[in-house]
């Protein structure tokens, strides 16, 4: 049996404070899995807790019949999903004309200044795939999971899970192929000052 | 852009810490839960008893006091009729629609201790 398995069995009996190094071991992870899915700190753990409250209240009907952490996976994604699902659904409501948001070309005061709106497309555009790609993408680029394991947590097939890992990347190649663009543009303009410079010299 | 350059740029997304006290909060959120439930579990009984001991009782009241406003209608129409029919008799059906109204014409000629056992009446003699 799987030593969380085990861990798990042992909050089953009583023994609460075992479920502290759970917490412990998966903690950091799952708060990243989370804040990547919904692109909100403070969503990610209060989701993040309610993941753990759940397997908790759950230790004593726990089935080892997968590895523990697929399954935290699996509960954390359910409660995510019913999370975003509702809070479309409030802000829908609350403002139905919301505009999408525009990134456009712009200048920069510094590389600081450059890093955090890389940041912040990436996250942006993240967060407008389809729930399954986003997933998929996330487990299998940020949390190093294999195909199988993403298959069972999102209770699919390998090639599923490899097309939409494949569909998600494409597709924000191309929302971010303007970032290229604008890399570039600031390269020709960087050479354009430095062949100036050359220039005076020589002269 | 290759599938490089790609995983650099998600690698620029934020990587959170964890807070100092998650775990903390975790027992907490745990207490509040188990209070909650013992509120509820609290709640079932006095639930069960509301609903099938005071409901039944609430909806026979009800019949009851409903059966006793259709008496009282009954009796005043019972009583108004039998008004009209004694001002008809007396000859004052001119007098009750030009000058006095038909219950003036009663107060004026019927003796109060009549009125007292008239069928609009209660039983202990009270005026409806």
């Amino acid at each position: 049996m799987e030593e969380d398995a085990l861990l798990l069995a042992k909050v089953a009996a009583g023994n609460r404070d075992v479920f502290n190094q759970i917490i412990k071991k998966y903690q950091a992870r799952l708060l990243n899995f989370l804040y990547r899915l919904l692109g909100d700190k403070h969503l990610a753990e209060e989701v993040a807790q309610e993941t753990f409250l759940r397997i908790y209240l759950k230790a004593a009907s726990y089935l080892p019949q997968s590895k523990f952490s697929t399954y935290l996976y699996q509960v954390a994604r359910n409660i995510a999903f019913n999370t975003m699902r509702h809070r479309k659904f409030v802000t829908f409501f609350r403002d139905p004309f919301q505009a999408d948001k525009v990134y456009e070309v712009r200048t920069y005061q510094d590389q600081e200044d450059y890093r955090q709106y890389l940041k912040e497309v990436v996250q942006h555009f993240l967060q407008k795939l389809p729930e399954a790609q986003k997933t998929a993408l996330v487990l299998a680029k940020y949390e190093g999971l294999p195909y199988e394991e993403i298959a069972a947590v999102m209770k699919t097939s390998v090639p599923a899970v490899k097309s939409l890992v494949h569909r998600a990347t494409e597709t924000l190649r191309k929302k971010l192929s303007f970032l290229q663009q604008e890399k570039a543009d600031r390269n020709l303009s960087a050479r354009k000052c430095v062949s100036m410079a050359e220039g005076k010299n020589h002269g | 852009m290759d599938d490089y350059d790609i995983l650099q740029l998600l690698d620029r997304t934020d990587q959170l810490a964890v807070p100092a006290d998650f775990t903390f909060r975790f027992w907490e959120r745990v207490a509040r839960r188990e209070r909650k439930v013992h509120f509820f579990r609290r709640l079932v009984p006095v639930a069960t008893f509301l609903f099938l001991f005071l409901f039944p009782v609430r909806t026979r009241l009800q019949q009851i006091v409903s059966r006793q406003n259709q008496e009282i209608v009954f009796h005043q129409l019972a009583e108004d009729t039998l008004i009209e029919e004694s001002i008809l008799r007396l000859g004052l059906s001119e007098v009750s629609t030009n000058v006095l109204s038909s219950e003036e014409i009663v107060e004026i000629l019927v003796p109060k201790e009549i009125l007292l056992f008239s069928p609009g009446n209660k039983k202990g003699g009270e005026r409806l």
